[in-house]
C-alpha cells in the first residue's frame, strides 16, 4: 500500500516537472498519423511514393512528444516542431484522418505554453576536508583547525 | 568550502497567453495549407488501400484507355476478395465523393468524407488503378473489346484470374457511379476545392 502510494507520489512529482499533457497528446497524435502509412507499409518503398513523407512526419511528431518527457527545457522548440510536422502530415498520411493533426496542434501548443519553474540547487563542495565551520556550529564552541 | 549552484526544474505551469497564441498559430497554419490546396488543387500521389473498404461516388467520370481485369485483393476484414481491377490512363471526374467508415476506440464509428465537387475544375487523375468489389452506374464505352483467354498453362491463381478475362475500351463514361473499393492508386491527382469532413453515420 505504502509502496503504491510512494510510486504514485513519485509519478506525480515526475509529471509536475515536465509538460506531461502536451507531450502525451503529441505521442497520441504521432501514433494516429502513423496509423495511415503503417497500413500501407508494403507500398512505402515504391519510387516517388508520398507514404515515406507520412512515416517521417508521423514519426517526428511522436519523437517530439517523447523528447519533451526527457528534455522539458526544450519544450518550446519541440512544440513548434510538433505543430509543424503534424500539420504537414496532411500530405502523405492525411494527417491521421485530420484527428492526428488537430491533436498535434493542441499538444504542440501546450508544449510551447509550458513554462518551467526553476530553482537553484546549491551543492556544497568541501575544500581540503576543512569541516571547522560545521563543527563550530554543531558544538556551539570555537574549534581550532586540526 | 565552495558553493556550486545549478538550476533544476521544480515544477511548471502553462502560460495561457502563449497557449492561445500557439493554438491560433497552429490552426492558421493548418487553414492556410488547406486553403492553398483548395486554390491550387492537391497534386500528390495518394494511395488509399488496406484501410478496409471505402465508397467512391461520382456524378460523371470520363476515362481514356480503359482496361478491366479480374483479380484478388485484401480488405480490412477479409483476405482474397474477388475484385474487378480497373486501370484508366487518364480520368476526369465530376462530383467526386470518397467516404470511409472508421471505428475509433472511445469515439465510436465516424465517417470520413473527402469531397471535390467543383463543376468548373473537375478532378483529374493520371494513372488510376482501382480494385472494386461492386461497380454500379450507367456506363458507355467506345471501341470496347471483351475476351476470354486460355490460361490452362498458368499455375499462379492470381495471374490466372487476371488473364482469364479482360475487357478494354478506348473511352469509358460512367454516370451516377458508385464503387465499393478496396484499393485505389493514382500516379497523380488534382482535387480542386477539396473538402474533408467527418460525420457520425447514425445521425443521418
Amino acid at each position: 500500500m505504502n509502496s503504491t502510494y510512494s510510486k504514485r507520489k513519485r509519478f506525480k512529482n515526475w509529471r509536475a516537472r515536465r509538460p506531461f499533457l502536451g507531450a502525451t497528446l503529441c505521442i497520441f497524435s504521432g501514433l494516429i498519423i502513423l496509423y495511415v502509412p503503417a497500413q500501407l507499409y508494403e507500398l512505402a518503398a515504391t519510387p516517388g511514393n508520398m507514404l515515406f513523407v507520412g512515416f517521417f512526419l508521423g514519426g517526428l511528431t511522436l519523437l517530439m512528444g517523447v523528447l519533451s518527457y526527457i528534455m522539458p527545457r526544450l519544450s518550446t522548440l519541440l512544440g513548434i516542431l510538433a505543430i509543424f510536422a503534424s500539420v504537414l502530415s496532411i500530405m502523405g498520411a492525411l494527417g491521421g484522418f485530420l484527428i492526428g493533426t488537430i491533436l498535434g496542434i493542441i499538444g504542440g501548443s501546450m508544449l510551447i505554453a509550458w513554462k518551467p519553474v526553476i530553482a537553484d540547487n546549491v551543492s556544497q563542495v568541501q575544500s581540503n576536508g576543512d569541516h571547522t565551520a560545521e563543527k563550530e556550529v554543531a558544538s556551539g564552541k570555537e574549534v581550532l583547525p586540526e | 568550502m565552495n558553493l556550486a549552484a545549478e538550476t533544476v526544474i521544480i515544477g511548471g505551469q502553462t502560460v495561457k497567453k502563449r497557449l492561445v497564441v500557439a493554438l491560433l498559430g497552429g490552426f492558421i497554419f493548418l487553414g492556410s495549407l488547406l486553403g492553398l490546396f483548395g486554390v491550387t488543387g492537391v497534386a500528390a500521389a495518394v494511395p488509399l488501400s488496406g484501410v478496409g473498404e471505402f465508397t467512391v461516388k461520382f456524378d460523371k467520370m470520363i476515362g481514356k484507355d480503359f482496361q478491366l481485369l479480374g483479380g484478388l485483393a485484401d480488405g480490412g476484414t477479409r483476405q482474397n476478395n474477388p475484385v474487378a481491377v480497373n486501370i484508366i490512363k487518364e480520368a476526369t471526374i465530376y462530383g467526386l465523393e470518397i467516404s470511409k467508415k472508421i471505428t475509433i476506440p472511445g469515439l465510436g464509428t465516424i465517417r470520413v468524407v473527402i469531397e471535390s465537387k467543383d463543376e468548373k475544375n473537375p478532378v483529374k487523375i493520371d494513372g488510376l488503378t482501382q480494385k472494386a468489389t461492386v461497380v454500379s452506374g450507367d456506363a458507355v464505352f467506345t471501341n470496347m473489346e471483351m475476351k476470354e483467354n486460355f490460361v490452362g498453362n498458368i499455375e499462379n491463381p492470381l495471374e490466372k484470374v487476371a488473364k482469364e478475362f479482360t475487357q478494354g475500351a478506348d473511352t469509358i463514361t460512367i454516370t451516377n457511379g458508385e464503387l465499393q473499393t478496396l484499393y485505389l492508386w493514382q500516379d497523380r491527382v488534382t482535387l480542386s476545392n477539396m473538402k474533408v469532413y467527418f460525420e457520425i453515420p447514425d445521425s443521418k
